[in-house]
């Protein structure tokens, strides 16, 4: 794997490619190993790995149409789910060996349904979750968590998994998060020496390579960052919040036009980053236990206030002087979840935005000209 | 002095006075509303009354007074009016108040001397019985940021909140399907008003485990509930709720089965009225005798040898596999007249036998287990919260046992899942029934969405092709 490093650290993960044109899947693959994709962030990708398999996180950044997706899917849909399905029915998909769905939304929970009915990815599976959190909810998790355990070790043939394979994993993907809070740690400084862009882009190479060799690239890529100059001409320090966001269009926009992004609670960054697995006890129900118990995603009931209080935090601790909300268009989870988080913050007195938009960029000029707006009230403020 | 705060109630009032109207104009016996005398039938009215018959829809008043509609229109009204006078009256003396979904246990409620009021229903009869619907209501929820693709079902309700048209619940009761919005929006309403939400989670299949882990919920629900309010469950109310339940449940397989026959014996603008009294499961005879009436009426017309259509018409049988149309219920008799198109079976009514069968009531358990299994099977949760499999199944049963000509996806614009699966869906119909959809978006309580002009002109275009 060492052969495909060719530049810094640091620039090689803010340039990972998607797909087969990345050079760690393409020799994955080359290797004769196999990928499975999954899209939540309720799924268990130590699990996938300790079978040693390559999760790998399905976006569909690049999509620019969806005709192929929208004879299943509807214009009601959020344009992440159709572009994913467009990739999987025009074969950007046929790459992967299996597929690990969800139901972590209305919309993501169908896409099961027609993708094993009409994508022929040789082994697809649903895990499912309960909407609530609770010590006895927390065993349906665990049961189905086993369960698709071992349809992926029937499916890929390498027998049950060892729990010193999980133990091996959680290891892998701990060191993950903890190098991510230390990016993130960056992100909070006056001056920090990364952008909000640029940290997405090193989470998007993080789904997308394995872990192991991320690891190695962001060890190095922080000491890149920490001899950086820091960021100081920005006008406001903003956290963004929402929908599944996988490029980096809206972070452009909002840093082109001044602000600069310290932090986040999306589920393509801080959420799927902070939290550790405990490193002691059964590993398959400690992996279970801390995907199942971390911080929530909206679809998870009777958690509003404890997802407030995340955002809270983090806005307090990254120093932010506002909070955008971005949102799919149709996208139930966030849609109720921004309006209703923003109500009470602006109550506190911290200024929030929600912007609404489709997974494709566009809509430029709209956006922009509302960052621009939020950015000139934060700074009538100060 | 301390000032007595008045208890909002004005969309119940408004709801209670309109069924007492639409009985009391049924019981004029014009056969139409051009035919009724409106001036003589309010010649002793107050002035809200007067003001209420303003608000009316004209053509959903016209149809109820159709000969074929109007006497189960009448049992609907007395039954959902008494119910309305329940409600009223447990708000007044203080009765613990509970909102819920509709898929939820109102004989548990009831049985615990609380008042239960299903959020959905509440939005989707005012859409169909006034010129301006919810719209109002709907219009104050969105100002607040909440977009206009979340359910109209739920944000109807929780606008006559924010207009004061409806008291804060002591507790919000909710199953964790069949959908996220339904999900966050009883959230807000329960963080404004400062009820507590009481969820039970519906697990994603359909199987024995997941039903024994729905039970548990359910359960531990209202023992949250017992344990929150202080009120005790009396069992012998339970079973006498029970009871009342399964009569319902007799008439209504009866009724689904019964729609079998060619041509169809019951009304299409019924099944809006089914979903409504479904919501309050049990409740009194005046429930049980609204789905006798329909069965009775149903029953007369099959040993008639006459269906619901003019005579001489062709049927066409209509499978409406989302749901109803909510907010302008004339269609049903409209399309019955103009194209001899009957309506055979809807995802907000159709409910399995097989799978619910009657409710053992020999002790509390097994009357526990007997409702959890009734809602685990609820219209729309069941079809909607598990995988695709079982609403296709579902429907492609239903067409072929009901002989459906054609099938009808007015899918509601909120329902992102069933949006997901309408050409699966449309697809195994056609392949497995040989019977073709026609798909529109509408939104069930809204009709700016899709008005009803236009609603009427794609069924118009669609039954055309089918005669053909």
């Amino acid at each position: 794997m060492e052969a495909v490093k060719k530049s810094s650290a640091l620039n090689e993960l803010l340039n990972v490619k998607t797909g087969l044109e990345n050079p760690y899947v393409r020799q994955w693959k080359d290797e004769g190993k196999r990928i499975v994709g999954y899209i939540c962030t309720y799924a268990p990708e130590e699990v996938i790995y300790a079978e040693g398999l390559l999760p790998y996180r399905t976006g569909a950044a690049g999509c620019t149409a969806t005709d192929k997706a929208d004879v299943y899917l509807h214009r009601f849909n959020c344009t992440y789910v159709r572009c994913l399905l467009q990739m999987g029915l025009e074969g950007d998909y046929n790459f992967l060996d299996g597929f690990c769905f969800l139901n972590g939304c209305e919309q993501l929970r169908r896409l099961y349904d027609i993708w094993h009915r009409k994508i022929d990815t040789k082994f697809v599976d649903m895990l499912t979750i309960p909407h609530v959190i609770s010590e006895k909810r927390f065993k349906w998790y665990l049961d189905d968590i086993k369960k698709f355990a071992e349809n992926l070790s029937s499916a890929f043939g390498a027998g049950a998994v060892s729990k010193e394979k999980l133990r091996g994993a959680i290891k892998v993907y701990n060191e993950t998060r903890s190098l991510m809070q230390q990016l993130y740690d960056l992100r909070k400084q006056d001056e920090p020496p990364i952008t909000g862009a640029e940290a997405m882009k090193i989470a998007i190479a993080s789904f997308t390579m394995p872990k192991p060799i991320f690891n190695s690239l962001l060890s190095e890529a922080l000491d890149e960052i920490k001899q950086r100059p820091g960021i100081s001409d920005y006008r406001a320090r903003l956290m963004i919040a929402g929908s599944y966001m996988d490029d980096t269009f809206l972070l452009d926009l909002i840093e082109e036009t001044g602000g600069l992004v310290v932090a986040d609670n999306l589920c393509f960054g801080y959420r799927h980053f902070v939290d550790m697995i405990e490193e002691v006890g059964d590993p398959l129900e400690a992996i279970a236990r801390r995907y199942y118990w971390k911080n929530p995603c909206p679809r998870m009931q009777g958690e509003f206030d404890r997802r407030l209080n995340e955002t809270r935090t983090i806005a307090k601790e990254a120093n932010v002087d506002g909070i955008i909300f971005e949102r799919l268009s149709f996208c139930d989870n966030h849609g109720a979840e921004s309006p209703m988080e923003s109500k009470f913050l602006e109550e506190e007195g911290i200024p929030t935005l929600i912007l609404e938009r489709e997974y494709m960029p566009s809509d430029r000029g709209r956006l922009k000209t509302r960052i621009q707006a939020f950015i000139e009230r934060i700074e009538r403020r100060k | 002095m301390k000032e007595v705060k008045e208890i909002p109630v004005e969309l119940f009032k408004r709801l209670r006075t309109t069924c007492a109207v639409i009985e009391a104009a049924i019981n004029t016996g014009a056969p139409s509303l051009a035919e009724l005398d409106i001036e003589a039938l309010l010649r002793d009215a107050d002035d809200y009354t007067k003001k209420i018959v303003g608000m009316l829809q004209p053509d959903t008043v016209d149809a109820a007074l159709r000969p074929k509609n109007r006497n189960v229109t009448r049992a609907f009204v007395q039954a959902y009016g008494e119910y309305l006078d329940f409600v009223l009256d447990g708000i007044q003396k203080g009765k613990k108040l509970v909102y819920h979904y509709f898929e939820s246990i109102p004989q548990v409620l009831l049985s615990m001397d609380m008042v239960p009021v299903c959020v959905e229903t509440i939005p989707v009869l005012v859409a169909a019985l006034y010129k301006d619907g919810c719209e109002e209501e709907i219009d104050a929820l969105e100002a607040e940021g909440f977009p206009a693709h979340l359910c109209s079902a739920q944000k109807g309700f929780l606008g006559a909140y924010l207009l004061n048209e409806i008291p804060a619940p002591d507790y919000f009761l909710k199953p964790s399907v069949p959908c996220d919005p339904s999900n966050l929006l009883f959230q807000y309403l329960s963080k404004l008003t400062g009820s507590p939400y009481i969820i039970f989670d519906a697990p994603y299949y359909t199987n024995e485990r997941a039903f024994n882990y729905y039970k548990e919920e359910i359960d531990d629900a209202y023992q949250k509930l017992i344990k929150m309010s202080g009120n005790r469950l009396d069992e012998n109310k339970l079973k006498e709720y029970v009871a009342l339940t399964n009569r319902q449940l007799e008439y209504i397989y009866r009724i689904q089965d019964i729609r079998k026959n060619r041509p169809c014996p019951d009304p299409g603008f019924h099944r809006p009225m089914d979903f409504a009294l479904y919501t309050i499961f049990g409740f009194s005879e005046k429930v049980v005798d609204y789905f006798k009436t329909v069965y009775e009426e149903a029953k007369e017309r099959v040993e008639k040898g006459v269906g619901v259509i003019p005579e001489g018409k062709e049927e066409i049988r209509t499978l409406w596999t989302w749901a109803f149309e909510g907010y302008d219920l004339s269609i049903y008799h409209w399309m019955e007249e103009e194209y001899g198109a009957t309506y055979l079976a809807c995802g907000l009514t159709i409910l399995p036998e097989e799978m619910v069968g009657l409710i053992d009531d020999h002790d509390l358990d097994s009357m526990l287990e007997g409702l959890a299994r009734l809602t685990f099977h609820y219209p729309m949760s069941r079809q909607v919260t598990s995988f695709a499999d079982v609403w296709i199944n579902d429907f492609t049963r239903v067409a072929k046992s009901h002989k459906a000509d054609c099938a009808i996806f007015s899918g509601h614009m909120a329902c992102k899942h069933g949006w997901a699966l309408n050409k699966l869906l449309s697809d195994a119909i056609r392949e497995e029934a040989g019977v073709p959809t026609l798909r529109f978006e509408m939104d069930i309580a809204d009709k700016r969405f899709t008005p009803p002009a236009e609603v009427k002109k794609m069924l118009s275009e669609f039954f055309e092709t089918v005669k053909h």
